[in-house]
C-alpha cells in the first residue's frame, strides 16, 4: 500500500473536515478545509505521510507471518496431536514461518 | 389484401385477444407519437463522495459530486445543497447507496442510513446498509437500497448518514470511481 495526501488528512480528525477544490488533482494546494481544524503545513503533510508509510513498511513482516501461520483450526489439530504423541509438530510450524519473515 | 379497420362502435371494433403476433406483419411500425406510457426512465442520476472520510459524518454535507466518470444524467437530475438533495419532480423514486467501510484501527461496525424529510425539516431513516470487518480483512461493503413516493418536491427531501462503532475507523470514497455513492432512478409517477 501506498499512502497519500488523502490518507493522511483523513487520519489526522475526524468526520468530513477536509476536502479539495479539484477532487481530480488531489496536491496540497487544492486542500480545503470544512471544519475549525488549522490547516496542516505541506512539510507536516510530507512528513505524516513519509511516517504513515514507514509505519506500514515496518509492519510487513507482521502481515507476511497472518497469512503464513497455519489457521486456528490447524493449530489446534496440531495440538492436540503434538499431546498425544509428544512431538512439536505446531511449535515447529510457527518457528518456520518467524524464520521465513523475520521481525525487522 | 389490406384490412381496414373502420374504429366504429359495434363488431367492426377490435376484440380483445383478437389480434395476435402472427397477425402483424413484421414491416408494420407504430408511430412513437401514438404511443404514451412506455419507454426508459426519465430521471437518472449518480452522485458520490470524493474523498475518504474516518469517523461519522451524521449527515454527510460535503465532498460530493455527480458521477462524472463516463456518466451523463438522464433528464434534470438531483439538485444537492450542503448533503441535502431535492427531487426535479414527484414520482416514485429508487435512491440506492453503495458502501466501501474499513476498520483500520480496531475492528468495527458501520452504519449507512437513507434518511427522509417530508417536512423539509425533520429526518427518519427509510434505509439502511450494517458493514462490518475486522483490522485483519479491513475492507467491507454494503447496499442501502429504497423506493419511495415523493408527492411533494418542496417537503420530501433525502439526505445520508454515517456513523461507525470506533472514531478511527473509515468509509472509502474516491472521484474517479463509485466506491461510496447514491443512484437516483424515477421509476415512474407518484
Amino acid at each position: 500500500m501506498t499512502y497519500t495526501l488523502e490518507d493522511y488528512l483523513a487520519e489526522l480528525h475526524t468526520g468530513q473536515w477536509f476536502g479539495w477544490s479539484n477532487s481530480k488533482n488531489k496536491i496540497y494546494a487544492n486542500v480545503v478545509i470544512h471544519s475549525n481544524d488549522l490547516k496542516p503545513t505541506e512539510q507536516e503533510c510530507t512528513d505524516g505521510v513519509t511516517a504513515l508509510q514507514a509505519e506500514y513498511d515496518s509492519k510487513q513482516y507482521a502481515r507476511d507471518r497472518a497469512e503464513a501461520y497455519p489457521s486456528l483450526t490447524e493449530q489446534a489439530d496440531m495440538a492436540y496431536w503434538d499431546r498425544q504423541n509428544n512431538t512439536t509438530t505446531l511449535d515447529d510450524a510457527i518457528t518456520a514461518v518467524k524464520l521465513q519473515f523475520p521481525k525487522l | 389484401m389490406a384490412t381496414e379497420i373502420s374504429g366504429s362502435t359495434g363488431v367492426n371494433k377490435i376484440q380483445d385477444g383478437t389480434i395476435t403476433n402472427a397477425d402483424i406483419n413484421s414491416s408494420a411500425a407504430i408511430d412513437g407519437s401514438k404511443l404514451t406510457g412506455v419507454g426508459g426512465l426519465t430521471e437518472v442520476d449518480q452522485w458520490r463522495i470524493h474523498t475518504d472520510m474516518t469517523g461519522n459524518a451524521a449527515p454527510i454535507t460535503t465532498n460530493l459530486e455527480r458521477n462524472d466518470t463516463s456518466f451523463e444524467k438522464i433528464g434534470i437530475g438531483m439538485t444537492e445543497v450542503s448533503g441535502v438533495f431535492s427531487f426535479p419532480s414527484t414520482g416514485k423514486w429508487q435512491i440506492e447507496w453503495n458502501i466501501t467501510h474499513g476498520a483500520v484501527t480496531v475492528s468495527d461496525y458501520g452504519d449507512y442510513q437513507i434518511q427522509l424529510t417530508t417536512n423539509n425539516s425533520t429526518y427518519t431513516q427509510i434505509a439502511s446498509a450494517t458493514t462490518g470487518t475486522t483490522t485483519a480483512i479491513r475492507y467491507s461493503s454494503g447496499v442501502a437500497s429504497v423506493i419511495v413516493d415523493i408527492i411533494d418536491v418542496a417537503n420530501y427531501k433525502i439526505r445520508f448518514s454515517v456513523t461507525q462503532s470506533a472514531a478511527g475507523n473509515k468509509t472509502y470514497n474516491s472521484s474517479t470511481r463509485q466506491r461510496t455513492g447514491m443512484t437516483f432512478l424515477k421509476l415512474g409517477d407518484t
